[in-house]
């Protein structure tokens, strides 16, 4: 029988290890945190028995006795780190269009702006781009960098200023859909 | 002074899987049981950059509701795998394997995230997650590679954490399928292609033999069958080769190919459930892949679910 291959892992392997090892830590803290607590309050007996200077007399009321360590408990802590976390995301269709146009850059060319617009339907989005580009090769890269692109339905020049060094400035629209599709 | 963790080492608790979706979580146990809980409209907005869940929080609230239906009598939940939607991971198939091709590979990938000219290593760990599947005999391999965003992912992870979970295993959905699909396949180098079919894309992987030999994700127009025709005749090159459809809209793409001449001989359409909520085969078969990579063995999943949150 073959083994079948462990596959892609985007999540943190080492993080119920980690975790368990941190539990271990933090009784291991504890635990020393209270041995230390019952130290101190012996040596401050001792030494007010011996009456040393510097030693303040135990009395009744001191807290004294090994140290009430709160206990934290890693639910606890995993809900304050979501709190940190948590955020709305406000503009997802711009956030994936200029994802898609920034993605799609080849060499030779330098984006100016991207502009972004609603395209016709839910989650179709239209971007239009200035780009400077250094060839004509770079332009017809770009325009093909962006056709292999999952997200990008279409492309078109809409102008295309040359220069006497060959660079060229285009403007060109995109249409795409912005990513809101299920997984 | 009795330490709760240590009474806990050594219980090994069942595991789970999540898969959120723009409008709904899934969470499917090991026994077939599954709860499809309904999130607000356009909850879920999968990028491999920004954030995708709208509410962290929200989310984590909807996992522990999902697991207090799912938890009955001695059914208790303590590691979660998770399935992130396609499209929150950027993946590429390498024809080279080993540590350099994947150094590469992962640059690659990232840097086309980021559009970047060259980002550094370490900028690199601390803001993506990086993933290889290697596939192939030795001398003969190749490696798919998938980057997400470090926020991204956390986000799914903190929703889990925060429900009490362990996360042991994160993987995009479609990408979750393809080792154990290498796996079973021959050790002739026989060509065979696989697509999966999502409601708003496709993916369309290529196999010689275990080696994975192309790896395609393209968009489609909501079931539209044309550009799944269109994206294996590109791959096949007009060639006949056995193929594999599931998903979404599988049998009218399957017809489709069969009139192009093409042998297809797994076809695995949707299958509306009850209460209205249906699974696709993708993310079925892609959730129990996940539930057997965290030690699982997952039993079919049941025709209706636990519950379908109104």
């Amino acid at each position: 029988m073959t083994r079948a291959p462990a596959g892609i892992q985007l999540g943190k392997t080492v993080r119920p290890g980690f975790l368990r090892g941190l539990e271990f830590l933090v009784g291991g803290l504890a635990l020393v945190a209270a041995w230390g607590g019952v130290s101190l309050w012996t040596v401050r007996a001792e030494l007010a028995d011996a009456a040393l200077p510097g030693a303040s007399p135990a009395s009744p009321s001191d807290p004294a006795g090994p140290a009430d360590v709160p206990s934290i408990e890693p639910r606890d802590a995993h809900q304050a780190a979501v709190l940190l976390l948590a955020g709305v995301l406000d503009a997802p269709d711009i956030g994936a269009a200029f994802d898609t146009v920034t993605q799609a850059v080849p060499s030779g060319v330098r984006i100016t702006g991207v502009e972004v617009r609603p395209g016709g339907g839910p989650g179709r989005v239209e971007a239009v781009i200035a780009a400077e580009a250094a060839s004509a090769s770079a332009v017809a890269g770009l325009l093909s960098a962006l056709g292999e692109h999952p997200s990008v339905l279409g492309s078109e020049v809409i102008s295309e200023t040359r220069q006497t060094t060959g660079a060229a400035m285009v403007r060109i629209t995109v249409r795409l859909d912005a990513g809101r599709g299920p997984g | 002074m009795p330490l709760p963790a240590l009474s806990r080492l050594g219980r090994r608790r069942a595991a789970v899987a999540l898969a959120f979706r723009r409008d709904h979580l899934l969470v499917r146990a090991g026994d077939g049981r599954w709860v499809r809980w309904r999130l607000p409209p356009d909850f879920v907005t999968a990028s491999a950059t920004d954030p995708n869940l709208a509410s962290t929080v929200e989310a984590a609230r909807a996992v522990q509701s999902a697991l207090a239906v799912l938890s009955s009598g001695d059914a208790r939940f303590g590691r979660a795998v998770i399935a992130l939607p396609d499209r929150a991971a950027h993946a590429a198939l390498s024809g080279a394997a080993g540590s350099r091709a994947a150094r590469k590979l992962r640059t690659e990938l990232v840097r086309g995230l980021t559009a970047s000219s060259g980002p550094e290593s370490a900028e690199l760990d601390g803001r993506f997650r990086f993933g290889t599947l290697t596939s192939g005999s030795s001398g003969h391999r190749s490696l798919l590679g998938a980057v997400a965003g470090a926020a991204v992912v956390r986000q799914y992870e903190s929703a889990a954490e925060a429900a009490g979970l362990r996360v042991r295993w994160v993987d995009a959905t479609s990408l979750a399928i393809l080792p154990e699909w290498l796996a079973a396949g021959g050790a002739r180098e026989d060509e065979r292609l696989l697509l999966l079919l999502h409601r708003r894309h496709l993916v369309l992987a290529a196999a010689a033999g275990r080696r994975l030999s192309g790896f395609r994700m393209k968009l489609r127009a909501a079931l539209d069958p044309e550009p799944a025709t269109m994206a294996v005749l590109g791959a096949t090159g007009g060639e006949r080769r056995a193929i594999q459809v599931w998903g979404d809209g599988a049998e009218r793409v399957a017809e489709a190919l069969r009139s192009a001449g093409h042998s297809v001989r797994d076809i695995h359409d949707i299958r509306p459930a009850g209460e209205g909520a249906a699974v696709s085969p993708v993310t079925d078969r892609a959730l129990a892949a996940l539930l057997r990579r965290a030690g699982e063995r997952p039993a079919p999943l049941r025709s209706t679910p636990v519950q379908s949150s109104p």
